[in-house]
């Protein structure tokens, strides 16, 4: 009796040994980085900052690297809010913003009055304004590319 | 209280007379407890990085790229800043409020290093990334950007805040003048 005890808890000691393995602790390392927006938005907002420039007969700035941040900036927000709002300005409620419409580039004080507090779009009399009506992709992607 | 709207930007909505004791200071983010470490945004004027020394790497170390010591405005956490303002000073403090594509921040951010060179230690130059810092840009009232608090060392005067792309000239007027 006391054999078969012993070997009882022997089995047992045998079977909790082989069901708890040694596990090998896995060290997981947390990247936390500022998520680029897609190329097709940045296009797609790039091919809209062209249009746009041109119809309301506005410039880009002279520095074409603010061009860039603000069109990866509007890029930005139509991927994660669907609408192209602002990146010039702070929001309470980003969501109820894009959806509202008045911050949507291009906002109502541009389209009411071309005034573009981004540096987008800038009138002939700007002294930030440039010649240029048109930013390429490469353009965009050297700008940023320190960012 | 500054009774001359016409140095503000276009945008700027009129100016709010702040009382240093009325900051209400309600983030729940974790302090950073080395705030010379902290990150900072580079301008899009950054030198390039020099090449890395030839050496057997174990693992690839993050790039530098990100990591500027060498940037006199640091980024600071909202605690830091709070801590800043509640704190003893005797130079004037100014609080940049900026986001990652927000074009003329980047500008800003230009000029505020070369006043940074400037006045050196005779004033504090900070600035807050509203993206990582949401409740703390929301609580002092930052809507167009990039928005500049203006705090001076006197706990009597009110901080001046400006609304968009200003002069550098109109900034050294502000910490001559007003502060």
């Amino acid at each position: 009796m006391t054999a078969l005890q012993a070997l009882t808890s022997y089995g047992v000691g045998i079977s909790s040994f082989v069901t708890s393995p040694r596990v090998r602790p896995h060290h997981r390392r947390v990247i936390l980085a500022k998520v680029e927006p897609s190329d097709k938005s940045v296009e797609i907002m790039r091919k809209f900052s062209e249009q746009y420039a041109r119809k309301s007969g506005t410039y880009f700035c002279v520095d074409k690297g603010v061009t860039s941040v603000v069109i990866k900036g509007l890029a930005d927000h139509k991927d994660s809010l669907g609408a192209p709002l602002c990146p010039c300005r702070h929001y309470d409620d980003k969501a109820a913003e894009a959806g509202q419409g008045f911050w949507n580039c291009p906002c109502v004080p541009m389209r009411e009055r071309k005034e573009c507090h981004c540096m987008l779009f800038l009138t002939p009399d700007n002294d930030f304004a440039g010649q240029e009506q048109t930013i390429s992709l490469e353009e965009i992607k050297v700008a940023t590319a320190n960012m | 209280m500054l009774s001359v709207p016409s140095i503000f930007s276009s945008c700027a909505p009129p100016p709010q007379p702040l009382c240093l004791s009325n900051f209400p200071f309600k983030t729940h983010h974790p302090n950073l407890l080395f705030p010379t470490t902290t990150t900072s945004r580079p301008s899009l004027l950054s030198a390039p990085i020099s090449p890395p020394l030839p050496r057997k790497l174990l693992c690839r170390t993050p790039s530098a790229k990100y990591v500027r010591e060498d940037y006199l405005v640091k980024k600071l956490s909202a605690k830091e800043v709070q801590e800043l303002v509640k704190g003893e000073r005797n130079v004037p403090l100014i609080i940049d409020f900026y986001a990652t594509w927000c074009g003329p921040c980047i500008l800003m951010a230009q000029e505020l290093e070369m006043l940074a060179v400037e006045y050196e230690s005779s004033a504090l130059i900070v600035k807050v990334d509203t993206d990582d810092e949401y409740e703390f840009a929301r609580d002092m009232q930052v809507r167009g950007l990039p928005t500049l608090y203006f705090i001076s060392p006197d706990p009597n005067k009110d901080a001046i805040r400006t609304e968009g792309l200003i002069p550098i000239q109109m900034m050294r007027d502000i910490i001559d003048n007003q502060m």
